[in-house]
């Protein structure tokens, strides 16, 4: 089964810890480096930023190679409790996201930030009820009646400035991911659905993160490499996600005063989920991809910004359905 | 041979501590020391290094044309170049911005004391500038007396620092 809860904070988390080397005046000085953009907020400032998702999910993969067959998935039977290997034949998922950041420089170099996943909704397609991968047993039949919508896991993360020069800017950050989302909502049959689709995890996770920004040019052109890791723990289910760790690079061009070009490359590698202590089919992936994007400077403090995220590569456990593309677009907002 | 959760636990402290050292290091201060060496392009296709200012009192500048806290004391830097004359020298380093948007630019605004061209930042990551604008008060003897952060330079705020430090 999709990864779709982790691939959507994956989304996030990379596009979160992009940067661009901007500048924002106050009427007595002018930082070199934007907060909103680099993960900081100016001391004693607000940068709030929304956000919307979406990611298609229709590519079938078996390992790393394209695939023709069924994606057939296994079942989580929390009920049993059991796993049931090829119980459902996978089909689409859409995957709607609204996120609320909001972040607040305590000092020059220390940001506190809360993201709020207020609504994740995901529209999921598939035939249910097959026996070990044979849906035309009776019962087994089509539903697109499976989808969760909801409140996230909000994050709360400090971000520490422990280098900041003109030239150079890193920062580390820890955190915490809360098990605020639902994580026992059910499905069509009455039974609590798929972990990956649901809206929470239902687990307390530690994250820790790093950014590293090199101002080639100042206010010009930049080059970033960061990592986040994810310290996924079991939840009251016995459910526990893999970790998760993301590798990120790219550079910020700074085509005018109002807009940047942003290119990076996204890496993601989950573990396998496990259940009861034994690991779960289908989960576990292995995704890098290239986004593309731009910020426009809208006004002095709001910027309106949009990336596309485009597979290059995509590896997964045994088989499963992979996205063939994601889209973000959001709006960012300081005072 | 080591659980999971414990084996997460152990590498979590690791890089806690790790982070947390590393935000312990600092350099040292500016104020007080040597004023740091460097050799830059002025709009005009001079060079200009920092030992051909020594002997003189210094007054230098970090400014950006879409800066504006900074534009708005550019006219201060100005006049304190017509009323101090040889006696100072009065210097402007723009930072990464185009030789040709700055000299119209100072041509548009009436500037004409020198303005060079940190072209990439090397000089301003010296001079740890972290905002703008920034300005060096730099004693004849090449020691840098002190940092004003931020805009409100004046014409008499600078010869109040010429006549309080040569």
């Amino acid at each position: 089964m999709k990864k779709l809860s982790l691939f959507i904070v994956s989304v996030f988390l990379m596009l979160n810890l992009s940067s661009l080397a901007e500048a924002s005046c106050g009427s007595s000085n002018c930082t070199l480096i934007r907060g909103s953009q680099s993960g900081l907020a100016n001391e004693g400032r607000f940068v709030v930023d929304l956000s919307y998702r979406y990611i298609r999910q229709t590519d079938k993969k078996k390992g790393s190679s394209d695939f023709d067959g069924t994606v057939d998935v296994a079942k989580v039977e929390f009920e049993g409790p059991a796993v049931e290997p090829a119980h459902h034949r996978e089909f689409r998922t859409i995957n709607e996201l609204a996120q609320l950041d909001i972040s607040y420089g305590v000092t020059e170099k220390l940001t506190i930030s809360v993201n709020v996943p207020f609504l994740n909704d995901r529209q999921h397609e598939h035939i249910d009820g097959c026996d070990d991968g044979d849906c035309t047993v009776p019962g087994a039949e089509f539903t697109n009646a499976d989808g969760t919508s909801g409140f996230g896991d909000i994050t709360l993360m400090a971000k520490y400035a422990a280098l900041h020069t003109t030239k150079h800017l890193l920062i580390a950050g820890v955190g915490l991911k809360f098990a605020t989302g639902d994580f026992k909502l059910k499905n069509s049959e009455g039974d609590i659905n798929e972990p990956t689709i649901m809206p929470g995890t239902g687990s307390n996770d530690p994250v820790i993160s790093a950014l590293y920004n090199y101002f080639f040019i100042p206010n010009k052109l930049s080059f970033f490499a960061s990592a986040s890791h994810r310290f996924t723990t079991k939840n009251s289910l016995d459910y526990e996600f893999g970790d998760s760790t993301f590798i990120d690079g790219g550079a910020s061009y700074s085509l005018n005063e109002k807009i940047n070009l942003i290119l990076q490359l996204n890496t993601r590698i989950s573990r396998r989920d496990e259940f009861l202590g034994l690991d779960v089919p289908n989960t576990g992936v292995t995704f890098i991809n290239i986004t593309p994007g731009v910020v426009l400077a809208a006004s002095e403090n709001v910027s309106l910004y949009t990336h596309v995220q485009i597979p290059v590569y995509q590896r997964v456990n045994d088989v499963n359905l992979v996205p063939n593309f994601g889209i973000m677009a959001g709006l960012s907002y300081g005072f | 041979m080591v659980s999971k959760s414990l084996a997460k636990v152990r590498f979590s402290r690791l890089v806690f501590l790790s982070l947390f050292l590393l935000g312990m290091a600092a350099s040292p201060p500016l104020v007080g020391g040597p004023a740091p060496a460097f050799k830059l392009e002025a709009v005009d296709g001079q060079i200009v290094s920092m030992t051909d200012l020594n002997g003189r009192f210094v007054v230098l500048n970090f400014w950006a044309t879409w800066c504006v806290p900074c534009v708005k004391e550019l006219p201060e830097f100005q006049k304190a170049y017509q009323s101090l004359g040889p006696k100072a020298k009065v210097i402007g380093i723009n930072l990464a911005e185009s030789k040709e948007k700055v000299a119209e630019y100072i041509l548009d605004k009436g500037v004409n004391f020198p303005i060079l061209l940190d072209a990439y930042g090397d000089v301003s990551q010296e001079y740890e500038v972290l905002h703008l604008p920034v300005t060096y008060f730099i004693t004849p003897d090449g020691v840098i007396r002190e940092k004003v952060f931020g805009g409100g330079v004046t014409e008499k705020m600078i010869e109040a620092k010429f006549n309080q430090f040569s």
